[in-house]
């Protein structure tokens, strides 16, 4: 089971439509099951941002499984952000040849 | 025979030089040797009774590289120059060579003699008369050491030219090695200059600029960097900022300061070298500024294209207040073309435009009078040339509105057809835009289904008929399908004619 925190600035209109892209995207590629998404913000949870030495939003972390992996910037961008938090994305061709 | 301790002689030929003034002790050595010879030693004797016909000897050994191993030397030469100069002369010639001197002087200053001439360790003294067994006792003993001597001679000579040949091949290598270690530290001290460049270039950069190791982690960031997240170096340095993606785009990003405020970014991410080691440089620009300029200029933009649409509104419901039977024909052409401008995927902006010029396409007609607009029975010619000119009124009255659309443009070729019988210009397929195209189809179809003050409307039907009819002569025949595709469908007209006179949404 993943678990992957999402650290966003405010939860506008915009922000709100690609968290629901991100979130239809890992549905695709990790399985429904098989995540758990936590939305963040940072002016909401400051000390939580401190203590993941936030920067910059968007920051995306792989919190589960260890070791952590940290992405910022754009997440809709599936294959960098699956490389930069070495997500195994089921349905690319790769995973499959794994698999078997 | 030779007796059994000098029988063992050596396998080597051994060259034998004996010099005596008297030829009876020059036969006796002929007579010695050829007993050893006789035993199968190889032993071959040269006789000299000269000193200078000994040199001469030597030397064309020398010169036939076929040497003597030992010479027996009287010393008491009586024909020239004695034996000690021709022994010293015999050894400058061939160093090598065993010197074996003898005398019949009963005292004979062996010390003085062996100071005089080079390799006192080379040289022997017999005294006269000698047996037989001296002789083979020399050549055999001296023969075997000189053997020795020349092997090992060579043997050095061998070693040292190996010695000599490895130290060339180390000294090229040494050199090769020498040649790369320069090149190395040539091509480092480039790189680190390079650095020092970029390290300039990034510290005295606008932009923030941080630079992360192949982890993610924060190595350096620029005073830029310190001013627009409001923090000090030791706050970032060694911190994990994140893998950030690499893109031919930029990326926006937001970055919280410690006041609360928020500052929009666009970060940028191009892979390089720091220090000899692969790194990711960020670059951030603050883009805060532009995105509030951007956001109220798409208001102003906002206000702008309402203000028009208001003004546009205003000018089609005057037109409809003078003239009771342009009363929703603008409306409802509008309507008709956005439907068939739909049902053509055409961009969404050039429907907009289409939209308001056709409210407003028949403005013109504000400038012709209002008898003749309304008049019950048909128009002479006269008239019916002065209703044409509302095109050209129409695109003078719009012409300075400066809007988003080209609407003055589509109201004034409105009336145009693609063979070019239309008016005013006469234009062509090519020349009539597409905004104006399909409005000359909605009008039309509009035109002739709906009462007119000399006749009353002709219905719908039959109005497409007529479309179909002038299709590829008066209008654009993709125009003309895409309508009879919607009326087939039932939805190119209203449902109710008398809509009322709005823009469609």
């Amino acid at each position: 089971m993943y678990l992957i925190n999402i650290y966003i600035s405010t939860r506008n209109g915009s922000t709100l439509e690609r968290l629901a892209l991100f979130r239809k995207m890992l549905t695709e590629a990790l399985g429904e099951d098989n995540f758990e998404l936590e939305v963040l913000s940072v002016l909401e949870n400051p000390d939580a941002a401190i203590s993941d030495d936030i920067l910059v939003t968007p920051t995306i972390i792989r919190r589960n499984p260890a070791p952590i992996r940290k992405v910022v910037g754009n997440f809709l961008d599936r294959e960098k952000l699956f490389f930069g938090l070495e997500l195994d994305d089921t349905t690319s061709p790769d995973s499959k040849i794994r698999s078997n | 025979m030779i007796p059994d301790t000098h029988r063992h002689c050596s396998s080597n030929d051994i060259r034998i030089l004996a010099v005596d003034d008297e030829p009876s002790i020059l036969k006796l050595y002929e007579r010695i040797i050829r007993i050893g010879a006789a035993d199968g030693c190889n032993w071959k004797l040269s006789l000299c009774g000269t000193a200078q016909k000994a040199l001469d000897t030597i030397r064309g050994s020398i010169a036939i590289e076929n040497r003597f191993s030992l010479v027996f030397m009287d010393i008491d030469l009586a024909s020239d120059r004695d034996g000690i100069w021709a022994a010293g002369e015999i050894r400058r010639l061939d160093p090598g060579i065993y010197i074996v001197f003898v005398t019949g002087m009963s005292r004979v200053d062996i010390k003085d003699i062996s100071a005089r001439i080079q390799a006192p360790d080379q040289i022997f003294f017999l005294q006269k008369p000698f047996t037989k067994t001296e002789i083979w006792q020399f050549v055999n003993s001296l023969g075997a050491r000189w053997a020795r001597d020349r092997e090992h001679t060579k043997e050095k000579a061998d070693f040292e030219g190996r010695i000599k040949s490895s130290t060339v091949r180390f000294e090229k290598a040494k050199s090769v090695l020498e040649k790369e270690v320069r090149k190395r530290e040539a091509t480092e001290a480039a790189l680190k200059e390079k650095e020092t460049q970029y390290r300039s270039i990034i510290e005295k950069n606008a932009d923030a600029m941080l630079i992360l190791d192949s982890r993610g982690i924060v190595l350096y960031i620029n005073p830029a960097a310190e001013k627009l997240f409001d923090r000090k170096p030791g706050d970032f340095i060694g911190k994990t900022f994140g893998f950030s993606i690499i893109s031919d785009q930029a990326t926006e990003i937001e970055i919280p300061r410690r006041d609360g405020s928020m500052i929009v970014g666009e970060m940028r991410t191009v892979k390089m070298t720091w220090y000899t080691k692969p790194a990711f440089i960020v670059s951030i620009r603050d883009i805060t500024l532009r995105k509030m300029i951007e956001i109220q200029l798409k208001d102003s933009l906002n206000r702008y294209e309402r203000t028009i649409r208001g003004t546009i509104q205003a000018m089609s419901v005057a037109l409809e207040k003078r003239d009771s039977y342009t009363s929703g024909h603008q409306a409802q052409v509008a309507r008709i073309a956005t439907r068939i401008a739909r049902e053509m995927q055409l961009p969404e902006k050039v429907i907009e435009g289409m939209s308001m010029a056709a409210m407003i396409h028949d403005i013109g007609k504000i400038g012709i009078p209002a008898e003749i607009l309304s008049k019950p029975t048909r128009l002479t010619s006269i008239e019916f040339a002065l209703i044409k000119t509302h095109s050209e009124i129409g695109y003078s009255i719009l012409q300075n509105i400066e809007a988003p659309w080209p609407i003055a443009e589509i109201v004034y070729q409105h009336h145009e057809r693609i063979d070019g019988t239309g008016y005013p210009q006469g234009l062509g397929l090519k020349d009539i835009c597409m905004e104006a195209r399909v409005i000359s189809v909605a009008d039309t179809l509009d035109a002739i289904a709906s009462h007119r003050p000399y006749r009353a409307g002709l219905g719908r039907a039959f109005a497409v008929s007529e479309i179909k009819k002038y299709k590829g002569d008066y209008y654009d025949p993709d125009i003309v399908d895409t309508s009879v595709r919607l009326y087939e469908a039932g939805t190119l007209f209203d449902s109710n004619l008398s809509s009322p006179a709005t823009l469609p949404a």
